[in-house]
């Protein structure tokens, strides 16, 4: 029987990696071993139990930048904050609204949930903290993406689907120091790192990626991913079945960025794209994204983590049933990490279900034609304001 | 903008400009701002075409640079779905070359049917004001009210002699008017002069169908603008619509980006609710600071936001309330704004 495909995976800058599929998620250490988990009877040994949403599948998830908290979203508004040293909760609330992505604050005191709805709020992440949410700010639209830069005085970045990338101080977060204007479709997903401290980069569902000045929002640079990816469409390498993809417009050339996270180790990003079996890293140099390198693996890929000099790659689903691979260095090039894809893969088991698994394409979400949508989803993200309240 | 198809006022010779008839723009007051109809704006105030709403001020894009026709506007939704053009899209990663001193520097925000606009265009007849709708019938009229002004002005440009007119008195006669009772049935007819010559000639006004919700950081760069105008907003009376009231706590951030500093936000309504609620927002907000009355009272563009649209006069016919507030743009007085 197949299993679930895992959708996220998170490094923490301790070496924890996250792993999530549906309402569940398993932690590893940096050698591939499970330290904990919601699913704690299937693994054995001495594992810590994580508490399980019950609230939905993980939509999004979240380490701070010590790696001592980690919170996740869930598709019915939950809102879970866990340390760890034991992966014990430490809040689980319900937000107002459905939240798409999260983000802690540099400092680590404050978590702040990106909503369907547009709005940014924030919630203390300490126990005693109070229990209600308060706005941050807010776009008229959904918001899809946010992360935090490096400065001193750092930027909250937040990203919606009507191609904005905005650039607010923090925590003033009312003061806009700039938009990244550019974009022609919605946004997926932002990274800044400490080696690029003026920039952001942004991935969307126009096929580009994009490099910002985040204080004057200037456009730098725009990588036209078709550039390196067209030829996988060719040779079919490129996955567009609908078995794959909840996605009416499945036969569509498509080069939708999924994430972007940076490489502190080697100064570069790494992106992947839907349904395109590679990972791109580009190294950055002279302000400016390099000739990526890349590297390709077995399938399509639904998330990336950065583990410190190493990669770890998640699947979509696929009929060997594999879950993740894991890239390691070779002097400045990516190949593939076969002992640690081995241990995850003998450690990381995920649930199993009657048919193969459908991931729902970024598209889905993303694209403003609602009526191309499956029937009785028309009007979702659609915010009529139906589910406020 | 909307693509407003009209009869050009230059090339009805014979009879000359005509006005655009109210009655026949009529369209129901409440759009929501969530969903996407569709709508034609930039990717950044850069590739914005102004030349369109001002002829007079912008050489048209086409001239300036090629790249400008080349680039891809988004659709909200996209008209021809996601099947674009391989590669190459979008704006050149170089801004295009500034050439144009020129810029629109106040903005009416739900301009309705343009009265403020017409208004002020002689007070101030060297300022762009643009006035921003979201109801296509109402930007329909406005634009073509203001190519008949236009019209009228060039005629009377061409006729030596013609008097121009005095825009204090022509305002203090307007508000007098006001007091009178409401002539009948008939329709009553917004200011600009179709008789007389006025400074600006109205090409410094113009009007756009807009979200301005969603899209104003795509039409005006950061502390661009020096008057903002919110008169007579929907007040959405419902608490789940509150976030799609014009002046609300997210909102305000992204007026704030647009406005430079010591630049001027003018709020009216009739409905004390809406004004009580919109103040306690602007009160917070950190990036705006109340104007004291006795100094909005000496600013000569108040009486236009009282009296000149039509709501406001809707309001003063049925002798209703009507409140006031205006606020400035300051800096940011948090300490931390240092980089």
């Amino acid at each position: 029987m197949p299993h679930l495909p895992i959708t996220i995976v998170e490094a923490s800058s301790k070496g924890a990696v996250v792993f999530t599929f549906g309402p569940e998620f398993h932690v590893t250490d940096r050698e591939g071993k499970v330290i904990a988990s919601t699913i704690v009877d299937e693994q054995g040994g001495p594992v810590a139990k994580a508490e399980r949403s019950c609230k939905g599948g993980i939509r999004a998830a979240a380490f701070s930048r010590d790696g001592t908290q980690f919170a996740t979203c869930t598709v019915d508004k939950g809102v879970y904050i866990y340390e760890t040293e034991n992966w014990t909760t430490v809040r689980s609330l319900y937000s107002e609204k459905r939240c798409n992505d999260l983000a802690f604050d540099p400092s680590g005191e404050l978590l702040v949930t990106a909503d369907k709805f547009g709005d940014a709020n924030w919630v203390g992440t300490s126990p005693g903290a109070s229990e209600k949410s308060e706005v941050l700010l807010g776009h008229v639209s959904n918001l899809c993406a946010i992360g935090f830069s490096f400065n001193k005085a750092p930027y909250l970045l937040t990203c919606d689907r009507d191609e904005k990338l905005r650039v607010s101080k923090y925590p003033n977060g009312y003061n806009i120091q700039s938009f990244g204007l550019g974009h022609t479709e919605f946004l997926t997903t932002v990274a800044c790192a400490p080696f690029a401290l003026d920039y952001a980069i942004t991935g969307s569902g126009d096929d580009t990626m994009r490099l910002w000045n985040m204080h004057s929002g200037q456009l730098v640079q725009t990588v036209e991913l078709g550039e390196y990816l067209a030829k996988y469409y060719e040779s079919g390498a490129a996955v567009c079945t609908e078995n794959t993809y909840e996605d009416r417009t499945a036969a569509k050339k498509r080069y939708g960025v999924l994430r972007i996270r940076a490489v502190d180790a080697i100064e570069a990003f790494v992106a992947v794209v839907e349904r395109i079996p590679v990972v791109l890293v580009f190294p950055f140099r002279e302000d400016k994204l390099d000739e990526p390198q890349v590297i390709d693996i077995a399938h399509p890929p639904t998330d990336v983590a950065v583990l410190g000099d190493r990669l770890i790659v998640s699947y979509a689903p696929n009929a060997s049933g594999e879950l993740v691979v894991a890239l390691k260095l070779d002097g400045s090039k990516y190949v593939a990490d076969d002992e640690l894809t081995a241990t995850l893969s003998a450690n990381v088991t995920t649930t199993k279900v009657e048919d193969m698994p459908k991931v729902q394409s970024i598209y889905v979400w993303g694209n403003k034609m609602y009526l191309e949508r499956p029937k009785g989803e028309e009007g979702h993200g659609n915010e009529d304001g139906d589910d406020q309240d | 903008m909307a693509e407003v198809k009209k009869e050009n006022p230059t090339t009805t010779e014979q009879e000359g400009p005509k006005l655009p008839q109210k009655r026949f723009f009529r369209q129901r007051a409440h759009v929501n701002i969530f969903n996407d109809v569709p709508l034609d704006y930039p990717i950044n105030p850069d590739e914005e075409d102004w030349s369109k709403l001002y002829p007079t001020y912008f050489r048209p894009h086409a001239d300036k640079h090629q790249a400008a026709s080349d680039a891809k506007r988004p659709h909200s939704p996209s008209v021809d779905g996601p099947t674009v053009a391989p590669a190459k899209r979008g704006p050149a990663a170089t801004a295009p070359v500034e050439d144009s001193l020129a810029k629109v520097e106040f903005a009416d925000i739900g301009c309705g049917y343009g009265g403020l606009l017409v208004a002020l265009a002689p007070l101030y007849p060297t300022t762009l004001m643009v006035g921003m709708e979201i109801r296509t019938k109402l930007v329909d009229y406005l634009q073509q009210r203001i190519e008949a002004l236009r019209g009228f002005q060039r005629n009377l440009l061409a006729q030596p002699g013609t008097e121009w007119v005095d825009v204090n008195v022509k305002l203090a006669q307007e508000v007098a008017a006001l007091s009178q009772p409401l002539a009948g049935t008939k329709e009553s007819h917004d200011t600009g002069e179709t008789e007389r010559l006025v400074p600006g000639h109205y090409e410094n006004i113009a009007a756009m169908r807009i979200n301005c919700q969603k899209y104003l950081p795509n039409f005006f760069k950061k502390g661009q603008l020096s008057k903002m105008f919110v008169l007579f907003a929907d007040p959405h009376f419902k608490r789940r619509k509150h976030k799609a009231r014009i002046i609300s706590q997210t909102m305000l951030a992204e007026y704030a980006y647009v406005m430079k500093t010591g630049g001027i936000i003018y709020m009216i309504t009739d409905v004390e609710d809406l004004y009580n609620w919109s103040l306690s927002h602007l009160d917070d907000f950190p990036l705006f600071e109340r104007i004291p009355n006795d100094e909005i009272l000496a600013d000569p563009v108040t009486p236009f936001v009282i009296n000149s649209t039509e709501e406001g006069k809707k309001v003063a016919r049925n002798n209703g309330k009507k409140y006031l507030a205006c606020y400035r743009r300051i800096e940011d007085p948090d300490s931390s704004e240092a980089v």
